[in-house]
Order: structure tokens, then C-alpha cells, then sequence
């Protein structure tokens, strides 16, 4: 029997078989097939590197993804649920790595990132997304990488936020009756083009007449510090990101690490150096996820450097400059732009892979603003963000095949449902809170932007919800199902 | 002797089959229908603990984390101590999340077995003793 140190956590390779041998090669073939996808496409034109940027940094996230299996569902089911705490550290481990590289990288004025507005929204949007993903056991990256890991239910709950959020921003009818008199005044009196129709549809509504009303700022901006330096590494990281995640580290450790820390040791009780030996511990209890957690917090602070340089290079703002000046102009905004955070991002780029397949089956995705005034609903295959989202399921499937954890999993009805249901509520928050777990709280969070925190207490508190739901589901269920338990 | 837990399976789509609406309801006691959870009893070596004797065998094959998480957190509550359970999984997130929650609940992880579709993860309720002098031996923690 082989033994393999994997982690903190001993795994023994109980058998081996030809199939090892045929993932390696499976690997490689993945690998191989976005290596081509890059080489050929800069040989047609050089300035697809911008595209390539996109995909590589998904291919890394994707390998670290699914490496720690990091997933923030995972993170609060897991406390609620069954009191681990690894992967909520893992998180915050990310948080701050993550952080104080986008202070550099603001400090240096390469950052492409922009503040979100604060308002209740956050925390309404965070509340439905969180629920929605407790529901299908994974957030939106963690959906992701699952599907690059072969699972077929990840698959569905990508397709259900997408394909919910396309049909979501474009709806009119009976939800127009739920919008405020004052948000439809609002969103009339900005004067947008006759293209859009920005008084029919909620979502249009909720974006230009209350969205669009709110302050945004980062906590360096309101600071007011006149120094770069100071207002991204005192207001952005310091403040906004390493001061809060200790302090959910302390609760996290008080609350769901310290008792069983304390009954398994076997020193002396040495008042606080034990403690602060305890908050180690748990900071390092897995180092698989600490691992994940640090390369993704470096790489997604290198990736907001390496796309503002590019836009530096090719002298452009947004990348629908650079699809114009390259003569692909189908799927382009108003503005002529398209959907470019420059920064890790999830949920738009589904939603506009969606909406472009909505648009070719005749339904008028670009009258709305989300896609006719912002993000445009370019080809997939040009869609920069989505070459990140490919890439990411890629660069999952590479690890996952490396360490032979890949395996095709066809869901059961009942888990197709809970996908498919979950990723409706995904969907639905993800646009309601302008983003998912990734865009609204960990790349916002990491920026200095407070509204991140926002989206993430109504995560939590929708988690929260979440597994009180599923765990009652699951016991109600149980006590009448259960027969002959005979332990 | 041979123990046996036959559960069935839930869902939203539990109520669409026959007699699952009343369930649903309450008004009618399920019956076993499908076979997710088999016993085996057997003995299994387990490096640095040798041969132990598996007294539950839960299959969580296709099952989602929550799922897997919580039906072993059940299954550990009511095993007896130094029971070993074993967990067998497809879901990467309950590999990697029950080894960290078995001390929750009385458990006591003793290893984790990849095999070539899934995971065997074995878990010892109340092994204090056994877990213990593994430590004194190793002189190190797993965690």
C-alpha cells in the first residue's frame, strides 16, 4: 500500500491503476489545447495577448481552486454545518495576500479595479446569492472548478446563474409593477439612448434609478490620505482588509477552534501565548488550503498589474477598443465596450455567454443596460472574461487529472434539482449584488472597497440559512427514513 | 452478524414518485426503496494502526458536501465508542472537511484512502487511546 503525504492529512493510495498514466497524458492534452489556443491566436494577431492574459491567470486559478479545494460555500456551510473553520481561513489567508498586492499595485497606479456603490442592495443580493449556493454546495468559482473536476451538477448550476441572470437584467412585465415610482423617475430623467429601454425591466430600473444614485468609494478615498502609498496599504489593505479578516480569524478561533484546541493540549495552559499558539494553530491546521489561499490572493494581484499594463501598451481603456480596432465589431455596447473588470471576476461573463445565446434564438438582450449599455454581448470565443472562465474549468481539470481526481460525475435527479434550483438564486443575487463571491466580495474587499464586507454578511447570513434549511431537510428526512440503525 | 442501514433517497423529486407527495406531507411512513448506504463488516489495515475491524460502511457516492458532511456527523453521534466508520466519497470537499470535523463529534480520523473512484476516509468514535499512543509514537499531530 503506498503512502502519500497530502496535505495535513494522510492519504494512502489504495490502488493504482492504467488510468494514472492516461491523465497524465489527458493533462497534457488540456494543457496542450490552451497552449495552441494562445500561440495560434497571437500568430493571427499579436494583440490577442490581451485575450491570452485573461486565460492563463483562469488556468492558474483553477489549478489553486482546486487544489484547496477552495469554494465559499464550503467555508460557511462548513461552520454552521459541522464547525470546521478551514476553509473560512483559507479565505481570509487569501484576503489579506491579495490585499496588500492591489495596494502595491494601486500605490503604482496599474490597478483596474473600481469601487462598487454602498447601499442595502449588497446585503440583499449576498443574502439570495448565499442561500442559492448552500443549495448547490458550491459559489460561482467553486462551481467552476468542480466542473473542470468532472462534475456534471457544477456544469448545471454555471448554466442555471448564467442563463438566470441573461433572462433576469432583460425581464419587463409583471416585475415592472414591483419597481419603486422613484427609481423608474430616477432612471427616465438620465436621458440614455432611445436604444435602451431603461423604464421597462427591473433590473434596468434598479441600476439606473438607485444603483447609479449611490456613493462609491474605497476606504484610502475617504480617508482622504493626499499619499498613494498610505491610502492603498493604511485605508485599502490595512483597514479595509487585514484589520477585519483578524478579527473574523478571532471570532472564527473563539467561537469554533478554541475548545477543541484547548482539550487536545496536552502543555500547560500559559494564558495568551497559548491562544496565539492556538490562532496558529488553526491558521495552519491545513496547508493545502493555505497553500491555495496564498497563490490565489498573489496571482490576483498580479493580475490587475499585468491587464493594466496591457491597456497601457495597446493605449485603450476597455478592450472593445481593441475587438474594434481588430474588426469585431458584433456584440459590442453602445459604447462600443465590453465586459473588461481587469481583475478576477465570475458571473458576467456567464451571463453574457447566455445572453449571447439568447440574443441568436431572436429575444433582444441589447435594448437592456447590463448588456446593451455595458457589457456587450460579444462571440464567446472572443469574450476575453470568458477565455478566464474556460481557462479556469481547464486549469482545474489539469490538476485534477495530475493528482487522478477527475471523474465524470452524472448528477441524480434530486442533486440536478438542487443545482439547478440553487443556481437560479445565484443568479438572482449575483445580479441583484453586482457581483458573486469573487466580484462583490473577495476582489472588492481586497481593493479597499467596504461594499464588499456588505455582500459578505448577507453571504453569510444566507449560508446561515442556507444549511438550517438543508440540515432540517436532511434530519426530517432522516428520522423517517432511517431504518433498522442498529449501531 | 451483519448490521444494515437502508436509507432513502431525498429530494424535491422524492415527492413526484409514488406515495412521495403523502410522505411529504406526513401522511404516510416511507419505505426503504434504494440502497445508498451498505454495511460490510471486515477488517481493514490501516497504516500506524493496523488492522481494525469496520463496523459501518456509509456510501456517499454522487452525493453532494452538505450531505456527505452531515449524514457523517449523524452517523458519528450515534456509533458507539471505537466504532470505526467508513466513509466512502466522491466529493473532494467532504475528503478534505471530515477529517478536521471527526473531533467535533467524538471522532477520531485515522486515514484516508484514494481509490481509483473514490475516497475511503475511516473514522474511530471515541479512540482517545489508540490516537494517543499513535502520537506519543509519531511524536507529531495531524493537525
Amino acid at each position: 500500500m503506498g503512502h502519500v503525504t497530502n496535505n495535513s492529512i494522510p492519504v494512502q493510495a489504495v490502488e493504482t491503476t492504467a488510468d494514472e498514466g492516461h491523465n497524465i497524458l489527458r493533462a497534457y492534452l488540456v494543457l496542450g489545447f490552451f497552449v495552441a489556443v494562445s500561440l495560434w491566436t497571437f500568430s493571427v494577431d499579436t494583440r490577442y495577448v490581451y485575450l491570452s492574459a485573461y486565460l492563463w491567470f483562469g488556468f492558474i486559478y483553477g489549478m489553486a481552486l482546486q487544489y484547496g479545494r477552495f469554494c465559499m460555500a464550503s467555508a460557511i456551510r462548513d461552520l454552521f454545518a459541522v464547525g470546521v473553520p478551514r476553509m473560512a481561513v483559507g479565505i481570509m489567508i487569501a484576503i489579506v495576500l491579495f490585499s496588500l498586492v492591489s495596494a502595491y499595485v494601486t500605490a503604482v497606479g496599474k490597478s483596474t479595479f473600481g469601487a462598487s456603490p454602498i447601499g442595502l442592495y449588497s446585503v440583499i443580493g449576498g443574502l439570495v446569492f448565499g442561500v442559492g449556493m448552500v443549495f448547490t454546495g458550491g459559489c460561482a468559482s467553486g462551481s467552476l472548478y468542480k466542473t473542470g473536476e468532472g462534475s456534471i451538477a457544477a456544469l448545471l448550476v454555471v448554466l442555471s446563474l448564467a442563463f438566470t441572470q441573461a433572462i433576469f437584467v432583460d425581464v419587463g412585465g409583471w416585475l415592472n409593477h414591483l419597481v419603486p415610482a422613484a427609481w423608474t423617475a430616477s432612471a427616465a430623467a438620465k436621458n440614455l439612448p432611445a436604444a435602451l429601454t431603461p423604464t421597462d425591466g427591473w433590473f434596468d430600473q434598479f441600476t439606473a434609478g438607485y444603483i447609479w444614485n449611490l456613493h462609491a468609494s474605497t476606504v484610502g478615498e475617504l480617508i482622504h490620505f493626499s499619499n498613494p502609498f498610505a491610502a492603498a496599504f493604511v485605508g485599502n489593505a490595512l483597514v479595509n482588509s487585514f484589520l477585519p479578516a483578524i478579527v473574523i480569524l478571532a471570532l472564527i478561533y473563539v467561537r469554533w477552534y478554541r475548545k477543541s484546541y484547548l482539550r487536545d493540549k496536552s502543555a500547560v495552559y500559559r494564558g495568551w501565548r497559548t491562544e496565539l499558539a492556538g490562532y496558529w494553530s488553526m491558521i495552519t491546521a491545513s496547508r493545502r488550503t493555505a497553500i491555495a489561499g496564498l497563490i490565489l490572493g498573489v496571482a490576483a494581484g498580479l493580475h490587475m498589474w499585468v491587464m493594466q499594463g496591457l491597456q497601457q501598451h495597446f493605449g485603450i481603456l476597455n478592450v472593445g477598443e481593441l475587438l474594434k480596432a481588430m474588426g469585431h465589431t458584433s456584440g459590442l455596447s453602445i459604447q462600443d465596450t465590453v465586459f473588461d473588470p481587469g481583475y478576477f471576476y465570475i458571473t458576467t461573463q456567464e451571463a453574457q455567454g447566455a445572453g449571447w445565446i439568447l440574443q441568436k434564438l431572436g429575444v433582444n438582450e441589447m435594448s437592456n443596460i447590463f448588456f446593451g449599455l455595458d457589457n456587450g454581448l460579444p462571440n464567446p470565443i472572443l469574450n476575453p472574461v470568458l477565455w478566464m472562465s474556460f481557462a479556469l474549468i481547464g486549469g482545474s481539470a489539469v490538476m485534477a487529472l495530475l493528482n487522478n481526481e477527475f471523474k465524470l460525475k452524472w448528477p441524480s435527479a434530486e442533486i440536478a434539482t438542487w443545482a439547478v434550483f440553487g443556481g437560479i438564486l445565484m443568479g438572482l443575487g449575483a445580479r441583484i449584488g453586482l457581483g458573486c463571491n469573487i466580484g462583490a466580495f473577495f476582489a472588492t474587499v481586497t481593493n479597499g472597497d467596504p461594499s464588499g464586507w456588505l455582500f459578505g454578511l448577507g453571504m453569510t447570513v444566507g449560508g446561515f440559512i442556507g444549511v438550517k434549511f438543508f440540515n432540517w431537510w436532511i434530519e426530517r428526512r432522516m428520522a423517517k427514513e432511517v431504518v433498522g440503525l442498529e449501531l | 452478524m451483519i448490521k444494515d442501514l437502508t436509507i432513502r433517497k431525498s429530494g424535491f423529486l422524492a415527492i413526484l414518485e409514488p406515495g412521495g407527495f403523502a410522505e411529504f406531507l406526513g401522511l404516510r411512513t416511507p419505505e426503504p426503496c434504494d440502497r445508498i448506504t451498505g454495511v460490510k463488516e471486515e477488517w481493514v489495515e490501516i497504516s500506524g494502526y493496523g488492522c481494525l475491524y469496520v463496523t459501518l460502511s456509509l456510501n456517499f457516492l454522487g452525493d453532494t458536501c452538505l450531505r456527505t458532511n452531515l449524514l457523517t456527523k449523524r452517523a458519528l453521534a450515534e456509533a458507539a465508542d471505537r466504532d470505526v466508520i467508513e466513509i466512502i466519497t466522491d466529493n473532494l470537499s467532504s475528503v478534505e472537511t471530515i477529517p478536521f470535523m471527526s473531533p467535533n463529534y467524538s471522532g477520531v480520523h485515522l486515514a484516508t484512502c484514494q481509490d481509483a473512484q473514490c475516497w475511503r476516509i475511516y473514522v474511530q468514535k471515541n479512540a482517545a487511546t489508540i490516537h494517543e499512543s499513535k502520537e506519543t509514537r509519531d511524536g507529531t499531530r495531524d493537525e
